[in-house]
């Protein structure tokens, strides 16, 4: 029964193509500059008929095979790369607005700089007292520390 | 400008079939032209593609059958509605003069549509391409085991699905 059910699905003929749809085909295929043209009129917002409006995708898709790798990776969403340039240009914007730019070398250099100076002051200054105090203390005779139990017991006594 | 008469050539030849098999597979007739014109215009734009192929046809149709898997991948938001529009009727065959055979024919598009995409790409290039399995096996990149058992399973679920029409006409 297979082989005969088989037959008979294979007897049914399918439908032919369309028979508008040889001159378009081969119209759009002779040319990339066509398929071009649709693209653009497209997107002035004209309507079109609905098999045509459809083709337009498909062309704009062969276009982008011709296209470098680089504008192929950015032609699906260019709202989007958009998007996202504006982003960095309106924060970049704001940080220069704010004063805060990047910090340039000679900057950071004389920065450094001031801050040893103040720091070199300050060990020499340091220094000097340390000096000073030691010489003062060299002068003075030590003074006589009295041990405490002697002069307790001292002190007992007398009284 | 004239199109290429290559390209010409290339479509008289094929298209028909290519038609029929992207119009089973797509269920639509405007996914269907897409396909097509895309596919034509990669060929006039690339002639090379075509250079030492030795089955036209067979290559064409793989081309085809790429080119609608990845419409049907692209499309995802349509993609839970291609099995809907798989089941309505769709006028997929020729008109028949006979009604009982129209009512077949209208009948067989729909079991075709109810089939999985992966059976019913089997099944068409068995029954309309007359392609063997190897050839199948070939175009759509899956086992030769795979073809087979996709056609047999594809082909019973059609059998049980007209059986009371065919037994009718019959």
């Amino acid at each position: 029964m297979n082989s005969e059910f088989e037959k008979r699905l294979q007897d049914q003929p399918m439908r032919e193509v369309p028979s508008d749809w040889r001159a378009r085909i081969l119209e759009t295929a002779s040319s990339l500059e066509k398929a071009v043209s649709p693209l653009r009129s497209d997107r002035s917002g004209k309507s079109r008929p609905r098999t045509a409006r459809r083709a337009v995708p498909t062309a704009e898709g062969a276009i982008t095979d011709a296209l470098p790798w680089w504008r192929q990776w950015l032609w699906p969403c260019p709202r989007a790369w958009a998007g996202l340039a504006a982003a960095w240009i309106l924060i970049l914007g704001m940080d220069l607005a704010a004063g805060k730019g990047p910090a340039r070398p000679a900057d950071v250099r004389t920065a450094l700089s001031r801050q040893e100076l103040r720091e070199l002051r300050q060990q020499q200054q340091m220094l000097a007292e340390l000096i000073f105090a030691g010489e003062t203390a060299e002068a003075e005779p030590p003074k006589a520390v009295p041990s405490p139990r002697s002069e307790r017991s001292g002190n007992q006594a007398a009284v | 400008m004239a199109a290429t008469p290559d390209i010409a050539r290339l479509y008289d030849e094929h298209a028909a079939s290519l038609f029929a098999f992207l119009l089973n597979l797509l269920r639509q007739e405007a996914d269907t032209f897409d396909v097509m014109q895309d596919l034509f215009f990669k060929l006039g734009r690339r002639p090379a593609l075509l250079r030492g192929v030795r089955d036209e046809r067979a290559f064409l149709l793989r081309l085809a059958h790429n080119a609608a898997i990845d419409l049907i991948r692209r499309q995802e938001t349509r993609q839970r509605n291609y099995d809907q529009l798989a089941r309505q009727s769709l006028a997929l065959f020729a008109e028949g003069a006979d009604p009982d055979e129209q009512v077949f024919r209208e009948k067989l598009a729909e079991a075709l549509g109810e089939l999985p995409s992966d059976q019913r790409a089997v099944v068409h290039l068995k029954l309309w391409e007359k392609l063997t399995f190897d050839a199948i096996a070939e175009i759509l990149e899956i086992p030769l085991n795979t073809a087979a058992s996709r056609y047999r399973y594809g082909l019973d679920k059609l059998r049980a699905r007209l059986r009371p029409i065919y037994d009718e006409i019959k």
